[in-house]
């Protein structure tokens, strides 16, 4: 998979990233320097209660850690779960705005019907975000991981 | 009390390793089972947002449909107002 080859353990590893779980689904690190937290998904769809297990083990890294940016890495995704993408967006995201995290940064595969597919869901999302949230919430879409270390 | 001919014992001995070995087979069995009836159930939710997506994609190009139809008779109504007020 493009997710898996684009950034390996040992780059990881190579670029500070410290592997915190990996499994079936995704595979999440940490970058207490750049005080980043990075989730890279490695199926094609995560079931809703993986998804909330897997964003429930991130949860408690951030609540113990300093991190202020979260990349979010679905490029291997083909299906989303809408009620999984609207409980990260509407509740795990601003329940993080608590600890400091408010950088986003997502990358999407780059597959046209995809990013339309996520365009509609979002709007639809992003009218029900609280205004603090849109006002504080930095997030933003890039094309592979390094561009969204930089970013 | 006589002891058991030594063929019955062997038989005892295979009855009781069979049925271990039966048990172990129940076991993997219901194992594999339950394995591949939790993959039915992540496949079948799959398809259910599949569904819940082309819906979404669906209703977005209907709206978007209607809304051309309705952007064209505005302009429709637009040029015949236009046209009105030159003469």
């Amino acid at each position: 998979m493009e997710a898996i080859r684009n950034l390996k353990e040992a780059d990881m590893e190579a670029m500070g990233f410290q592997l915190r779980f990996e499994n079936r689904w995704a595979r999440v690190a940490y970058h207490p320097g750049l005080k980043v937290v990075l989730c890279q998904l490695l199926s094609d769809y995560v079931p809703i209660e993986h998804f909330r297990s897997m964003f429930q083990q991130i949860s408690a890294l951030i609540e113990n850690g300093d991190f202020t940016k979260f990349i979010f890495d679905k490029r291997s995704l083909r299906t989303f779960h809408q009620p999984s993408m609207e409980w990260y967006f509407l509740y795990w995201k601003q329940e993080m705005m608590r600890y400091g995290l408010l950088q986003h940064r997502k990358i999407l595969p780059n597959l046209n019907w995809f990013k339309t597919a996520v365009a509609i869901e979002r709007e639809k999302i992003a009218s029900k975000m609280s205004p603090e949230a849109v006002k504080k919430l930095d997030i933003r879409y890039c094309d592979n991981i390094q561009e969204a270390i930089q970013l | 009390m006589p002891s058991p001919p030594e063929a019955f014992l062997i038989f005892k001995t295979e009855l009781k390793r069979l049925e271990l070995e039966k048990e172990r087979l129940r076991i993997q069995y219901e194992q594999r089972i339950s394995l591949l009836n939790e993959e039915l159930d992540y496949l079948k939710e799959q398809i259910n947002s599949q569904e819940s997506m082309l819906k979404s994609a669906f209703d977005y190009a209907s709206k978007l449909e209607q809304n051309m139809k309705a952007f064209k008779e505005d302009i429709i109504q637009d040029k015949a107002r236009l046209k009105e007020s030159r003469h």
